[in-house]
Formats: C-alpha cells, sequence, structure tokens
C-alpha cells in the first residue's frame, strides 16, 4: 500500500521547492484579482533590494507621527494601526522577490497545470479532506485560548465532515451551519500579548513575523500527522495543499501586487492587519 | 372652476414633496445594497460590451465614494501639511488610480452571492457589513463598508476585507515614499502607476 503513496508524494516533491512559497498567506485575503499578469514583474520604485536605502528610524517616526494625527483627524482609534517593525527590511525585501518569483516561476505553473488536470470540484474536495486532517491543531488552540464554543465546532466538524463527509472530501458540516474556524498557535500567542515583534518575510515560506513563525513550529508539533507521517509525506502533504490551494486562488496574490504602489509594504501590511483581525476573534 | 382643480392637483403633489425628501434619504445598508444591485444588474446584462459595463460600474464607484475623505485619510498628517492645490491634484490622482485599478477586475464576477449583514450607525459615520459567497474560497469573505454622511448621502470613505482596509494600505505604502521623498515625487510615482495600469487595461 505504501508503494503508490509514496510515488504520489515523490511527484509532488519534485515540484516541492517552486510550491512552498507563502505558506501562511491567507487564501481569502482580497476579492480584488487580475485577468493576465505579465510573469516578469515591473520594477517598482523601492521594490527592488539593491536599490533600498530606507531610513528606518525615520520611517518609524513618521509612522507614529501619522497614526497620531490619523486619530485626531476623527478616524475610529482601532483601525489606525500602520505596521509592525521591519529592521531587515533590506534583507526582507531581497527574499519578497524571492518569493515573488518562486510564486510567478514555479507554483503559479504547476498550480494551473494541476488545476487544468484536476476539476474544480475535485480540487475543492482535497483542501476540505487536508484541512480536516488538521483540525486537532485548530482544536488545541480554540482550547488554549479559552474559547470552548470554537472548540466544540471544530470537534464536531471534525467528526461529521470524517464520516458523513467522507474522510473529510465533503463538508456538510458548514451546511449545517458549522463555519470553519481559523485557529492557529501565532494567534494563540497574539491572544496571550505577544506582539509580532517584527516582520520576516521568509523564503519559501513567505510573510510572517516572529510570534507567527513561533506559532507556526507549534503548530507543527501539535500536529498528530507530524507523528504518525515520514518527514517527506509530510512534506509532501504539505506541497500538495500548497499546490491545491494556489489552483483554487489563482489571481488573488496577482491582484494584490498589481494595485500596489509598493507591492512589498502592501503585502507587509496586509499581513499586518489581516492576523490582527484573526487574533480580535 | 379649473384654478381649484389646478389647486387639488397641485396641493397632493406640494404635500409628497418633504415626504419624497424623507425617503431620499437612504440607511447606509439600504444606499449600499442599491448600489451594489445597480452594479450587479449591470454585469449580469449581456447586451452589454466588458468596456460599456465597466464604464457604467466605475460611473456608480465615482459617486458611491467619498474621494476627498479618501485621499484626506491616505495623506492623514500630510494633508495639512501640503497645499491646497497639491491636495486637489492628489485627489484626482488617487481616484484615477483607484479607477484604473479595479477597471478590469469587475469582469470576474461569476455569480458571487452577496449577504447583507448589520449595519453600525455614530453620526457622522456608519459601517455595514457583509459576506461575499464564492465558490473557489474555502469560507464567505468578509467585508466591511465606512461610510460618512455627507449632507444627507452616505459616502464609502474605505473598504475592509478580511479586516484590510484598502486606505490604511494605502496609506502605508504613500507614507514610505514619502519619508524619504517630496510630494512632489510621490505625485510623479503615482501618475507613473495610473499610465501602465491604464495601457495593461
Amino acid at each position: 500500500m505504501r508503494g503508490p503513496v509514496s510515488s504520489v508524494v515523490w511527484i509532488f516533491l519534485l515540484f516541492f521547492t517552486g510550491s512552498l512559497v507563502f505558506a501562511g498567506e491567507p487564501s481569502h485575503l482580497f476579492l480584488a484579482s487580475a485577468d493576465s499578469i505579465p510573469l516578469v514583474l515591473p520594477k517598482e520604485e523601492g521594490f527592488c533590494p539593491c536599490k533600498d536605502k530606507v531610513d528606518h528610524k525615520k520611517v518609524e517616526l513618521a509612522q507614529y507621527w501619522e497614526e497620531e494625527k490619523a486619530k485626531e483627524a476623527g478616524a475610529p482609534a482601532k483601525t489606525i494601526q500602520g505596521t509592525m517593525p521591519d529592521p531587515f527590511q533590506p534583507l526582507n525585501r531581497g527574499f519578497f522577490w524571492i518569493n515573488n518569483r518562486l510564486y510567478f516561476d514555479a507554483l503559479k505553473p504547476i498550480a494551473r497545470l494541476y488545476g487544468f488536470i484536476l476539476p474544480e470540484q475535485v480540487r475543492i474536495g482535497v483542501r476540505h479532506a487536508i484541512s480536516n486532517l488538521h483540525a486537532p491543531i485548530r482544536f488545541a488552540n480554540s482550547v488554549l485560548q479559552l474559547k470552548m464554543k470554537k472548540a466544540g465546532t471544530v470537534l464536531c466538524r471534525f467528526v461529521i465532515n470524517s464520516t458523513v463527509g467522507i474522510a473529510g472530501f465533503l463538508d456538510p458540516a458548514t451546511d449545517m451551519g458549522l463555519a470553519k474556524v481559523d485557529e492557529d498557535a501565532g494567534q494563540t500567542l497574539g491572544v496571550y500579548g505577544l506582539k509580532e515583534v517584527f516582520y520576516i518575510d521568509i523564503p519559501i515560506l513567505g510573510p510572517s513575523c516572529v510570534r507567527d513563525a513561533l506559532g507556526y513550529i507549534a503548530d507543527t508539533f501539535m500536529d498528530p500527522l507530524y507523528y504518525l507521517l515520514n518527514t517527506w509525506t509530510y512534506l509532501g502533504l504539505y506541497a500538495l495543499n500548497k499546490v491545491n490551494e494556489t489552483s483554487l486562488t489563482i489571481g488573488t496574490y496577482e491582484g494584490l501586487i498589481k494595485s500596489a504602489i509598493d507591492p512589498y509594504i502592501a503585502v507587509r501590511n496586509a499581513y499586518y492587519q489581516y492576523r490582527r483581525q484573526l487574533i480580535k476573534h | 372652476m379649473k384654478v381649484i382643480k389646478v389647486l387639488l392637483l397641485i396641493f397632493p403633489l406640494c404635500m409628497a414633496i418633504p415626504l419624497f425628501g424623507a425617503t431620499g434619504v437612504l440607511s447606509p445598508l439600504d444606499q449600499v445594497k442599491s448600489e451594489i444591485d445597480q452594479s450587479l444588474a449591470i454585469l449580469k446584462n449581456p447586451k452589454l460590451k466588458p468596456h460599456e459595463r465597466s464604464q457604467k460600474i466605475l460611473k456608480i464607484v465615482d459617486s458611491a465614494v467619498d474621494w476627498h475623505e479618501v485621499a484626506k485619510r491616505v495623506l492623514a498628517i500630510r494633508w495639512r501639511r501640503v497645499t491646497p492645490e497639491q491636495r486637489e491634484r492628489f485627489t484626482v490622482l488617487f481616484k484615477e488610480f483607484v479607477k484604473a485599478n479595479y477597471a478590469d477586475k469587475f469582469e470576474r464576477y461569476s455569480g458571487e452571492k452577496i449577504v447583507y449583514g448589520k449595519q453600525e450607525i455614530d453620526e457622522p459615520y456608519a459601517r455595514v457589513f457583509l459576506k461575499v459567497y464564492t465558490k473557489t474560497q474555502e469560507k464567505p469573505i468578509s467585508m466591511e463598508c465606512r461610510l460618512i454622511n455627507r449632507k444627507g448621502k452616505w459616502l464609502v470613505y474605505d473598504i475592509l476585507i478580511e479586516g484590510v482596509s484598502m486606505v490604511n494600505n494605502y496609506r502605508v505604502q504613500i507614507n514610505n515614499i514619502l519619508v524619504n521623498s517630496t510630494f512632489d515625487k510621490m505625485l510623479k510615482t503615482l501618475q507613473k502607476k495610473v499610465e501602465k495600469l491604464k495601457k495593461g487595461a
């Protein structure tokens, strides 16, 4: 039985290097998307890492002032949050450039091919099944955050979708009013007061911060699959998830990049705002 | 007798005027709903060409947004530091930028369902919550429209998608340019971006 499984895994591992881009990037960040995106990104001002000569202290100070003044202008205070510290910006911009190229040159073409082979309905099923396998992580984090209602939802979803939903390929729980819960260890740390510390654009994995990177490591250790599967199968599953997810959301990331004046800052800020929002709920 | 007839006709009409005025003021939720419904009707109209569709929708967007407020919030503190002429130039340019950015996005609409949620009013501000159900997204996309009351009409000044504020996002981007550059240079960068978007569309 292990033969066919491992050969499938190996096929995905071939694509692995290119497929792990933007892990943790929320797939439903932006509704906006573009139709046709050129493979070569335009060189934006401040986009190329080599041109970057930013005085970070100046940026931070200006940011602080701007936030204060915007508050005075009468905007709801909660929404006037600018950004997180980014002391390694030149390095991060370099990694951003690498990740960007990996997305356009590797992940996207693979996801297109994958999407061409498998019908959308099957890919949605694969998404449900993989998501269902990771339910223990969401359950553990809901409990750690003392969100018992959410923990109950995760548990019920897991039981219903694993049985009635044919090993998680279908999602009857959502139809029953049990919507998917998004909880991870990065959010758990955030709930207990840990701030982002600083921004890091991790090569291959994508936008993150110290808090969420720590959370990511913790989530891996909380995942029963990490202990049940061997490392390569585990990574293969991750790669499959990445390619599958990208095939379903092609255009989302492109939309964000295309509509940005400075794509690096746009992604960093979107990540910051999105994670803050998740922690709040 | 004729005079009486005319008076009888005009009188109810006169009575109706203030009534029209009262019903003309839509709540923030109804305002957003009517604008989205109009846009969806245009998108679903098979007689229109893609170009005509986007033109018509951009017209609705144009009248639904308070561009002055958007520009002011994007510039934040710098709004006060620059001259009225620079403010005006930025407002016009930013409006052009947003419109050029979203001109081709409407065509991606493929029957997504919109469910309207609650509205919160705290004069002169209001928030309208809605959810967009798509086929390929795992969960419905949460959206929030922020509106400001301008002479009885609710105008949008920010949109949040999954908690990500557009105004906040552009504010940080523009601020990052301005810290190491001048206002006029930033306008030039924006102008270049608009031209590029227009060429690509």
